[in-house]
């Protein structure tokens, strides 16, 4: 099987031509979708029958559903018919020809975050020999979770090798008709991850797409399904710190987390899509649907995401809590300067006896940046003894920005207890002088604040991870106060 | 009908089966009066009947310094009050309006309108209560404008105890100018569906809102709260209270709003929502939002939602207080942090005497239930 993967993964790499079994002609769609399109999509990957009829419903759907209009977003309307929903993987040739082709700006950031040469260079999308340190090591991770018999792989090939487990959970937490953006994914996701732990194993180490060569370029609809069998934990990373570069405009990514009884998942998220220039012109649209379910009792569900890029985010990672004394928590930083607008939030649907929720947000806005909190905490009647705790602050920095708060409480059992809290306020003045006066700059006075501030969710990332988060935080917020 | 209902179409097809009354002056006798009140008899007193003001049951004041007109200047209804207090008037009794719903008519809608303007620097307290008296089905679709002009302080403790065969529909508009004061109670007990909407906004810097409200919502009861308080103009600071007893199948909703706008520096808002579930079938659904677009702010919101702590009731039970009475005191302790911000001793008694009465039927239920 692993030589398979291996070959599989040299066709991906290896240029179109020679991969497929398709002419060149055919390997890009005209902008636009329909039916045709998704067929189209479904036989390039070589998915099993039902995929398609799956990706056509869901099509079906979409077209009669309407783009929300809820969110405290402002954004020109997208023309769905304007988008290139197929692109091949990008060959070698197409990128910039080296690192000199690349924007400074781009450089300077990557330089500031201590990424290495050769790393600079893949994510900038300059072409590179594919021979790099991140194969063997993929190679090497590959081997320790075969033993493990922990499943990883892209979506695409879970498909084809493992189709009856990607039947019976693909779209059983996001339904297809989920919502706009869940179901155009549905009908047209290009790629993504898949993750099967089975039962009673822990996965020995942090599962992350970094390490997954065939992941670049399949972040405009990708489609995530982690499964954590019983009594079963894993890790998960997403992104990365780096700013990536991303010719695609709209995201609209979904995923997808199950855990059984006794299982533990542990999402964490770093995003640093492009934000667009200082008018937002050109940034990502990122519209995401992620929500876990804690199917069996005492199960486990945690979401972590450090959100700084992006023109726009729409994001409201959630749990269901579906198992009795099931745990769902969310901590997220989300920082909104230039003009980014962020709505982003979760949901907690408590449904089992004695389950627990957390939720720990913290909005950071700057020059126009607009950042809304926007979460709900659902206590069902069969709910009993149900229990969250809600905190979400705001920071303001410059008087041209905006932070909103927007909790959704509802509960229908007396036996549960639900607080939520908020504060919204500006880097104290005193605070700061006290730093200065201390022979701080005023811009790691800032920096030191506002990691303060951040701390009680940079300390649920996995540590590599929360090193870079706050290197990259400090980045983003250069300049802001001065 | 025990839910609200939200498109305007459905309003609209609800308000066509509600007709308008005649007014009738004599459904109402100084008899009914003098049973209602909640302030002091000599207490200057406005009595509206099906939304008609009575001059005959009222009581004004002969000295100048609060005029009442019947005519505003508004498009819709045709009858409506307002009152005028005096530039720096300090008014040492309370004025009372006295909102009265009656009809024989099956099905009638009442649309009291109110206007108060407190003119610079006047002080004054306003005693608001909504009754239905009659046995039919009754719409009551309230507006009240309240106007603090410079430097007015108006404290402004509400009532609405209607009956189980009312639809409660009120909005209160608060504007506020420069240096003035808002400080209201709303206490809601009655209605079979009621909506209570707030307003405030402020024309002047420095000025002060206190908004606190407390609903007890029982059986075949839905209450909804909206409050929008906008913070357009620095300097300003809000404080809203809002605490809600729920039992029996009754549901309650609270959706408060507050908005800072760019160049509103300076505000302080405050906003806190607490619910006590004491039943299963109970529903509380909560959304206090924020909405900020100035950095030099302290803006915080709190909301929690529980049932009775058992420890205080042990501690009670431990000092051989029966569970029923534990529970009367924990409820009562919870309420009176609301109840007691009412300027006005005899409302204050009624609401206290009321929520007794409703949560001793409930906790007696509780009672069974246990054992």
């Amino acid at each position: 099987m692993e030589a398979a993967e291996r070959q599989l993964d040299a066709m991906n790499h290896a240029g179109y031509a020679a991969g497929f079994i398709t002419d060149i002609e055919s390997d890009t769609v005209p902008p636009g979708v329909d039916e045709s399109v998704i067929r189209f999509i479904s036989a390039k990957k070589r998915e099993p029958e039902f995929m398609c009829e799956w990706r056509l419903q869901a099509f079906r759907q979409w077209l009669t559903m309407t783009e929300p209009t809820w969110a405290h977003l402002h954004y020109p309307k997208i023309d769905y018919q304007a988008i290139s929903y197929y692109s091949a993987p990008k060959s070698a040739s197409d990128g910039p020809k080296s690192l000199d082709e690349v924007d400074p700006e781009l450089l300077r950031t990557y330089e500031k975050l201590g990424i290495p040469l050769q790393e600079q260079k893949v994510l900038a999308g300059v072409a590179v020999d594919m021979v790099f340190d991140s194969v063997s090591v993929a190679t090497t991770f590959r081997k320790q979770l075969a033993e493990a018999g922990v499943i990883f792989c892209s979506i695409s090939e879970a498909m084809r090798e493992y189709p009856a487990m990607v039947q019976q959970y693909l779209g059983t937490v996001v339904p297809p008709d989920d919502n706009y953006f869940a179901a155009l994914n549905a009908a047209v996701f290009t790629d993504g991850t898949f993750v099967y732990i089975p039962p009673g194993v822990r996965c020995p180490m942090e599962l992350s797409t970094y390490f997954r060569i065939n992941e670049r370029n399949t972040g405009q609809f990708e489609r995530t399904l982690i499964i954590a069998d019983k009594g079963s934990y894993v890790s998960y990373l997403e992104g990365c710190t780096a700013p990536q570069r991303d010719e695609n405009q709209l995201h609209a990514a979904v995923v997808e987390l199950i855990a059984l009884e006794d299982a533990e998942i542990k999402y964490s998220t770093v995003q640093n899509w492009y934000p667009g220039d200082a008018n937002g012109k050109g940034g990502i649209y990122n519209f995401v649907t992620k929500r876990g379910l804690c199917a069996g009792d005492r199960s486990h569900i945690s979401w972590t995401q450090v959100e700084t890029g992006s023109a726009i985010t729409w994001k409201y990672p959630s749990c269901i809590l579906k198992g009795d004394d099931a745990v769902g928590e969310f901590y997220s930083v989300a920082v909104t300067r230039g003009a980014q607008q962020a709505d982003t939030g979760t949901k907690m649907y408590h449904i089992g006896k004695n389950t627990r929720s957390t939720i720990v947000s913290k909005g950071i806005s700057a020059d126009r940046g607009q950042n809304t909190y926007r979460g709900l905490v659902r206590m069902n009647q069969s709910a009993e003894n149900g229990r969250n705790h809600t905190q979400c602050d705001s920071l303001l920095i410059g008087d041209k920005c905006g932070a909103h708060t927007f909790p959704y409480i509802e509960v229908a059992n007396p036996t549960a207890k639900v607080e939520h809290e908020a504060t919204t306020s500006k880097i104290g003045e005193d605070q700061l002088f006290y730093c200065r006066q201390r022979g701080l700059s005023p811009e790691d006075a800032v920096s030191m604040i506002v990691n303060g501030f951040c701390k009680e969710v940079f300390k649920e990332l996995p540590m590599e991870f929360a090193v870079e988060a706050r290197k990259l935080l400090a980045i983003s917020l250069e300049g802001a106060v001065g | 009908m025990n839910t609200l209902p939200t498109s305007p179409e459905a309003i609209a097809t609800l308000l066509g089966s509600f007709q308008p009354v005649a007014l009738e002056d004599d459904l109402l006798t100084p008899d009914d009066v003098e049973q209602l009140r909640l302030t002091p008899v000599e207490s200057l007193r406005v009595v509206m009947l099906n939304g008609f003001f009575m001059p005959e049951l009222s009581t004004l004041p002969q000295d100048g310094s609060v005029t009442v007109a019947t005519t505003l200047n508004t498009d819709s209804p045709d009858e409506g009050v307002s009152i005028r207090i005096k530039a720096g008037s300090v008014l040492a009794q309370a004025l009372e309006v006295l909102h009265v719903s009656f009809s024989f008519e099956s099905e009638f809608i009442a649309q009291p309108r109110l206007r108060v303007v407190l003119e610079a620097g006047a002080h004054a307290t306003l005693v608001e209560q909504y009754t239905h008296l009659s046995d039919t089905l009754c719409l009551n679709n309230a507006v009240v404008e309240v106007f603090l002009e410079a430097g007015a302080r108006l404290s402004h403790p509400r009532l609405q105890q209607e009956s189980l065969r009312t639809r409660h529909l009120s909005s209160l508009h608060v504007n506020q100018a420069a240096g003035s004061h808002y400080h209201g109670t709303t206490l809601a007990f009655g209605g079979a569906w009621s909506r209570t909407e707030f307003h405030v906004a402020f024309s002047g810097t420095g000025a002060h809102c206190d908004l606190n409200g407390f609903y007890l919502v029982g059986d075949q009861q839905t209450h909804d709260m909206h409050l929008d308080v906008i913070h357009n103009l620095p300097g300003c600071s809000s404080n809203a209270r809002f605490k809600g007893i729920l039992y029996g199948n009754g549901k309650a909703v609270f959706n408060g709003n507050i908005v800072v706008k760019p160049d509103a520096q300076k505000t302080d808002a405050r906003l806190s929502n607490d619910n006590l579930l004491l039943s299963r079938a109970a529903e509380i659904d909560t959304r206090p939002r924020l909405e900020i677009y100035a950095d030099d702010v302290q803006c915080s919101h709190g909301t929690t939602v529980g049932q009775l702590d058992p420890e205080m009731l042990f501690y009670l039970r431990a000092r051989g207080i029966p569970q029923t009475q534990a529970t009367l005191m924990v409820c009562d302790g919870f309420a009176s942090e609301i109840i007691d911000t009412c300027n006005a001793a005899a409302l204050q008694q009624q609401a206290q005497t009321l929520l007794a009465k409703r949560l001793a039927s409930v906790t007696a239920l509780a009672g069974v239930n246990d054992a």
